[in-house]
């Protein structure tokens, strides 16, 4: 019942705003429905913590017949941050989005992408969870492209472009595994792969396209470039709201489907991520630190970042998984945290060039703050977040001994430190270099709201660092449990 | 009482945090009564050493954890005791100093924020129990150091040592870090009474190298040891007191600090003993030598302090008793007299408005009580007697004389490094006091700062203590003994005294004064010597060779990064395919192309000519010359598909799919005028590439369908949507059924879908007619319409939209049992006004529909999403079917259900979409 609200809350919004409403009714409501979703999601996660896994199934059909809603821990965790990042975010949108943008549906493709978000956090059905990307692809399109110039419509082209290619690979994918096994329910799959004695050879063709369609969306090394092609574009918000949600949707789809049917062959796959994730965290910083637009530069530190999580998936512990999980929620907080500072520098000074902005120490003291916190917490410094989250994953890494892998994650720290400096340093300490007119006028209360309780979040999740980790390693514990799910899905017996 | 220490700690922090608002209301008086905290902790400190003894030691754990299985813990043993009074007296001291210092500053309190929090940082750093623990402190000093030597943000070169000490003391601490859970992955415990009869286990084990470098390394970055030092010179471009700080109590002295905390259970082994002794050596010397150099008052006490590191570093690397008691002694002597003479140097500083030593002259009485002070902390610097500086000198020759690692070459190096130091601390007495000569006349003398208590206090007491210690020594015996009970594991009698007998150590002592005195005396010779090798050494000046390193690695980083990101499309794809692709091929390999020949089933002729003309559509709509001929040829495709569905009985499909194609002909048709002039733009040789890359994917993906075609695991759930369509959800139309009531939640989402594409194609088309209004040409004249809008036709065209509509409603109505259902009744509903809208244009359209296309949507999806909701309120899950069954005379048994309400909001929504986008586009080709 309870996961059903996490689809109708943000169709509400959506089909409510098909009628002519005025900008502040849109505003406040997107404000009142994020607001909802996060008590709903703060609702779903107490239950979850005792209880463990919830189900819907969706018209009463039983699964794998019907289309089923679950979630476990790791849903109820990323449902909840989701719930808190669109609160932020719609907060924030007020006064950081021009009105034109606010008026022509800027709310309805922003509760489009939460409906899309959630849904893939409680897919239990590999169709639905295509439906869900779907739902997600449209609205962030239209989003990136919405109201922009010459630069913004090329980005958006490319990030439509490679990721239609990502839906094709991944419905290819879901219409060959369907024409083998005749289920689109994930837990069922697991069952069936985990039944046969030997799977045919011809099985792991839609699993490599199906993870090719993850990787994409999780841009990860080599499949990244449609990120830093179009994540500078559109208006700051929106960016900030695409870092902290839809790569990694991408990267949950690949945790759910490597640890239900991957697993199954996991020498390989443990292999892939391990190498897909070194490279893409390497390659991340490395890209990021020859640029000089703020948000270029946090775009390719995404990369990095997803590679830790799926670096930490091949090191194959229950450790390292629920490292993985944590550092993946401490990074949408974070990393949205940072956008959103870039957008207020954004409005303020008109451009997002590091060489020509400077001296936003000197009299916006909160802001430098709200900067220093999610940025000192991307680059792992206690008792931020991001630090719990590093160490527990190259802590995995040794007790696996993955060492050198892990001193290479380790040593990747430096260098985010070393881009979020060199914003520091750029943005708020060096003196201005030319006296740049702010872009827009107007309020900032209600965008520093936003940024504050992202920073708040940042540090409540460094500080409670302890009980959450182990909340995610029992969440990776499930995980690692394929079996409880599958039998929570489709009862013990059945098909 | 070590409870009340622990939480003094969050107390102090969180009034320092308080001083940017408490500062605007008291000034900088405020800094005096922050400083009673740290005097408090000093004073608990003192009072543990009788409650301690020889070999006791206090822990005490906050129930916080930092990470599972880290709890934030204290422990308060000998180490810590003299660590942390160090830490808290001089903490005490520089807070008032910083008061005075910083009066009037408009950013005092933020200064004494930030000083503050160092000064937790570090007691906390000292009072570790636990390596997370000491590693979380750790860190924190690095980063407020980044903030503290960055201070004078205006000032580039402030913000450079602020980058390069940052970037070198966050790379250590992440060794640390690395070295630390190293060593809990060995022993099993990050606690450190834990860990201290766990060392065999460390230092044998296979990673020990590993560990020990890492060790190192964190070691070598904070306490400035050669060649990582280059970052503490540039560190003094912080405000006085923090540099005065930095080098006496915390900071630097964090590496010695770590290297004795870890010795019991990582040191004692070849590689500690070799390698630490040599870089301290090296780094020693280098230090003292560099400073001979110097002009700059600050960089002469920078470099000494470098080389002071060095020598602890290298007494704690011999890790012998008498080391491990030089070391500590050393660094008592070392940061009473170091805080001193910088708070001196900020106080000559502010008087005479310059550091550098050859334009400074006669400040004995100018300087009041501070020459006093500095007389007798310069005596401490050179290792002369009476002061504590003396016996710490001796015991490091003591120590020295009895290892067994190169005495000969230690003593040497040690010999003239100390002699260094006498001449340094000669060289400063005689220009401050004596000369009578500078090479320029210093501006005039501020008097009022020499007489700022605040600002005397710090060095009168420091270079009393310094006094007092050496004239009683043994005060300090029983922190030793408990230190090096806990680093050593040995109980020992560290009996202090100043005069020893004659002895080697007096002798070299001796040796070593004159030595200082004869350097002094050929200072000019000496001077000249070094600044010639300065001159070669600065030719690789460490941070400009460090600032290199960045910038070039930036460069490699930049080429590096467009060759990745670089910009063109179609190698994005290329990449894409080529790898999918590969992944394919590897998992395939081998292929076994007898399976498929033997078990094909035979097709039939028909299938076979359709796929062919397919096939020939495809190749035309690539070669065709213009975009019209292209989008034909692919109609063919798309109505070859949709004949296909027909062929295998999906006749739902196959009517979706001529509609839709249909659909798509018509707005491409609509708008193709308005695109760019068709050109190829690509060499023959890139689409020859094209062609070899599409054809080996295209080969491929088939290979794959040939392959899973003939698994079949488990029978397919479509058995059951057979089973029950009737049964259960009252509907014969299985796909029908599947996309209303079965998968109703992919339906409900792929609505959500259309209807977000609706709105967001009138907001794209909406903004984009608004960059190039006025120049979009008009293809039809409203002239030339006027000729169409006949009587006949008119009526036709209404006739035909209001038979469509019905033909809808019928569609949607059997669409549960018959082939039809909402999406289709929704196209051909809406296909009768985008008829019309073609024949009378967009604004008449508009009018016939009465309400706007978009409220249209929003009753749509609102219908569907209340078909899903409604179910909620009697208890079901979400889409449930809810049926009213009615037994009709005529018509029989009719089930009325949600389902038809959900299919009601799918056609809405189809409907509306395309009037909405159809209208939308039309508006912009002026087509009204």
């Amino acid at each position: 019942m309870i996961l059903s609200g996490f689809i109708i809350l943000p169709l509400l919004y959506i089909v409510v705003s098909f009628f002519p409403l005025g900008l502040r009714a849109r505003q406040w409501g997107a404000v009142a429905m994020t607001v909802m979703n996060l008590l709903l999601a703060v609702g779903l996660i107490a239950h979850i913590a005792s209880t463990g896994m919830v189900k819907s199934e969706m018209g009463s059909w039983q699964a794998p017949y019907g289309i089923v809603m679950v979630a476990d821990r790791l849903s109820a965790l990323l449902l909840l941050i989701t719930a808190l990042l669109g609160t932020a975010l719609s907060v924030y949108a007020i006064q950081s989005m021009d009105t034109e943008r606010q008026e022509k549906g800027f709310y309805q493709f922003f509760a489009g992408i939460l409906m899309g978000v959630n849904g893939s956090f409680i897919a239990g059905d590999l169709f639905n969870l295509y439906v869900w990307f779907e739902v997600m692809l449209m609205s962030s399109f239209i989003l990136m492209s919405h109201g922009g110039g010459k630069v913004q419509l090329g980005g958006s082209i490319k990030y439509l472009i490679l990721n239609l290619i990502s839906s094709f690979f991944f419905v290819a994918g879901i219409g060959l595994l369907y024409g083998q096994t005749g289920t689109l329910n994930l837990a069922h799959l697991s069952r069936i792969i985990a039944e046969a004695a030997v799977l045919p050879s011809s099985f792991n063709a839609p699993l490599v396209l199906i993870a090719i369609a993850f990787a994409i969306k999780g841009a990860l090394f080599p499949f990244f470039f449609w990120l830093p092609a179009s994540y500078h574009t559109p208006p700051p918000a929106v960016t900030a709201l695409f870092a902290g949600l839809l790569t990694k949707v991408g990267i949950y789809s690949l945790i759910r489907f490597h640890t239900l049917i991957l697993r199954y062959d996991d020498a390989i796959w443990n292999d892939v991520m391990l190498w897909i994730g070194g490279l893409s965290m390497v390659i991340g910083v490395f890209t990021a630190t020859s640029q000089y637009d703020f948000r270029k530069i946090l775009s390719f530190h995404i990369i990095s970042q997803v590679g830790y999580v799926v670096l930490a998936l091949g090191f194959s512990t229950r450790a390292a998984m629920a490292g993985a999980i944590f550092f993946l929620g401490h990074n949408m907080i974070a990393k949205t945290g940072v956008f959103l500072v870039a957008g207020w520098v954004k409005k303020r000074k008109g451009t997002l060039d590091l060489r020509r902005l400077g001296e936003l120490f000197s009299r916006n003291k909160w802001w430098s703050v709200m900067f220093l916190i999610p940025a000192f917490s991307l680059a792992g410094i206690p008792p931020l977040s991001g630090f719990v989250g590093k160490y527990a994953i190259i802590k995995s890494g040794i007790d696996a001994h993955h060492t050198t892998a892990a001193l290479i994650a380790l040593f990747v720290g430096v260098f985010t430190l070393f881009s979020m400096l060199k914003i520091w340093i750029e943005v708020f300490w060096k003196p201005m270099p030319t006296a740049i007119e702010p872009a827009i006028k107007g309020g900032e209360g209600l965008m520093l709201t936003g940024a504050a309780l992202l920073a708040l979040a940042t540090i409540g999740m460094g500080v409670a660092g302890a009980p959450i980790l182990d909340y995610c390693t029992e969440a990776a514990n499930d995980l690692f449990n394929p079996n409880g799910y599958v039998e929570f899905v489709l009862g013990r017996g059945g098909v | 009482m070590i409870r009340t220490l622990v939480y003094l700690l969050p107390a102090l922090a969180l009034l320092g945090m308080l001083a940017p608002p408490m500062t605007r209301r008291l000034g900088h008086i405020y800094g005096v009564i922050l400083s009673a905290i740290p005097l408090l902790m000093m004073v608990l400190f003192l009072s543990f050493n009788t409650t301690l003894g020889d070999t006791q030691s206090v822990v005490y754990a906050t129930p916080w954890q930092l990470v599972p299985g880290a709890p934030l813990s204290f422990r308060i043993d000998g180490l810590s005791l003299i660590f942390g009074v160090m830490v808290s007296g001089i903490g005490f001291l520089v807070l008032n100093y910083a008061a005075g210092y910083m009066k009037g500053h408009a950013h005092i309190g933020r200064f004494l924020m930030l000083m503050t929090l160092f000064m937790v940082s570090m007691l906390g750093l000292v009072l570790s129990e636990n390596l997370i623990t000491l590693f979380f402190f750790w860190e924190l000093t690095s980063v407020i150091s980044f903030l503290l030597i960055g201070f004078d943000n205006h000032l580039e070169k402030a913000r450079k040592a602020a980058l390069q000490a940052l970037l070198i003391t966050a790379a250590g601490g992440l060794s640390l870090l690395f070295a630390f859970l190293l060593m809990g992955n060995i022993a099993g415990t990050y606690t450190i009474s834990e860990l201290l009869d766990k060392g065999p286990l460390i230092t044998h084990h296979h990673h020990y190298p590993l560990i020990f470098i890492l060790l190192a390394i964190a070691v070598f970055t904070k306490s400035a040891q050669f060649p990582f030092h280059f970052w503490l010179p540039g560190a003094m471009n912080a405000p006085t007191p923090v540099s005065a700080y930095l080098h006496s109590a915390t900071m630097v002295n964090a590496g010695v600090f770590l290297m004795l905390r870890v010795m019991p259970f990582a040191g004692d082994t070849m590689l500690w003993k070799t390698v630490f002794p040599i870089v301290g050596s090296v780094t020693m010397f280098v230090g003292a030598f560099l400073s001979f150099g110097e002009r700059d008052l600050k960089r002469i006490l920078a470099f000494t302090t470098i080389s002071a590191l060095g020598t602890m570093v290298l007494m704690a690397g011999l890790g012998t008793n008498a080391a491990t008691k030089a070391t500590l002694v050393f660094f008592v002597v070392h940061g009473l007299y170091k805080g001193a003479l910088f708070m001196i140097t900020g106080i000559i500083d502010k008087s005479t408005g310059t550091r550098d030593l050859m334009q400074l002259r006669q400040l004995w009485k100018p300087l009041r009580s501070v020459s006093g002070a500095t007389f007798i902390t310069l005596f401490s610097m050179a290792g002369l007697p009476p002061m504590l500086g003396f016996i710490g000198k001796e015991l490091i020759y003591g120590a020295k004389l009895q290892s067994g690692f190169f005495p000969e070459v230690m003593l040497m190096l040690g010999i003239g490094t100390n002699a260094l130091m006498v001449a340094i601390s000669i060289l400063i007495a005689y220009r401050l006091f004596w000369s009578r000569k500078a090479e320029v006349a210093p501006p005039p003398f501020k008097d009022k700062y020499p007489r700022l208590m605040l600002l005397w206090m710090g060095p009168v007491v420091l270079s009393a203590v310094s006094l007092l210690l050496g004239l009683t020594p043994n005060r300090i015996a029983r922190y030793l003994n408990n230190a090096i009970y806990h680093i050593r594991a040995i109980e020992y009698d560290a009996h202090l005294t100043l005069w020893h007998g004659f002895n080697a150590e007096l002798l070299l002592s001796i040796a070593t004064v004159t030595l200082g005195v004869v350097i002094f005396i050929y200072r000019e010779t000496v001077t000249r010597f070094i600044t010639r090798i300065n001159g070669v050494i600065n030719r690789y000046y460490l941070p400009d060779l460090f600032d290199k390193l960045i910038k070039g690695y930036v460069k490699v980083a930049a080429r590096q990064t467009n060759r990745i990101q670089h910009g063109y499309h179609r190698y994005y794809l290329m990449t894409f395919f080529l790898i999918a692709t590969g992944a394919m091929a590897v998992v395939l390999f081998p292929f076994e192309f007898e399976t498929w020949m033997t078990s094909a089933s035979p097709v039939k002729t028909h299938i076979v000519i359709l796929l062919a003309v397919m096939s020939l559509g495809m190749i035309y709509a690539m070669v065709s010359p213009s975009r019209l001929s292209a989008i034909l040829a692919l109609g063919i495709v798309g109505y070859g598909i949709g004949l296909l569905y027909l062929f295998f009985g999906a006749v739902d499909l196959a009517i979706t799919q001529f509609l839709v194609e249909t659909l798509i002909m018509v707005l491409f048709i609509l708008v193709i005028d308005y695109l760019p002039a068709f050109a190829s733009l690509s060499v023959r040789r890139s689409r020859r590439r094209d062609a070899i890359i599409a054809t080996v994917v295209g080969v491929f993906v088939t290979i794959v369908v040939l392959e899973a075609r003939f698994v079949n695991v488990v029978p397919p759930i479509s058995q059951f949507f057979i089973d029950h369509s009737l049964l259960k959800a009252f509907g014969h139309n299985i796909v029908n059924v599947i996309l209303v009531d079965f998968r109703a939640m992919d339906t409900l989402g792929e609505i959500t879908v259309l209807a977000l594409a609706a709105s967001g194609v009138v907001a794209l088309v909406n903004v984009g007619q608004k960059c190039q209004s006025g120049q979009s040409p008009m293809r039809i004249p409203p002239a030339d319409t006027q000729s169409l809008r006949t009587l006949i036709i008119a009526g036709v065209v209404t006739w035909i939209r209001r038979v469509l509509i019905v033909v809808a409603v019928w569609l949607l109505l059997r669409g549960h049992n018959a082939p039809g259902g909402g999406f289709i009744g929704g196209i051909i509903a809406a296909s009768g006004y985008v008829f019309y809208a073609i024949i009378f244009g967009s604004e008449p359209t508009r009018k016939k529909l009465r309400i706007p296309p978009f409220i249209i949507i929003g009753i749509g999806l609102g219908l569907s999403m209340l078909a899903g909701v409604l179910p909620m309120f009697m208890g079901e899950a979400m889409l449930t079917a809810q049926w009213l069954h009615l037994t009709l005379p005529m018509a029989g048994e009719l089930h009325l259900g949600t389902p038809l309400l959900f299919d009601t909001g799918v056609m809405l929504v189809v409907f509306g979409m395309i009037n909405a986008i159809v209208l939308t586009i039309m508006n912009v080709l002026k087509w009204n």
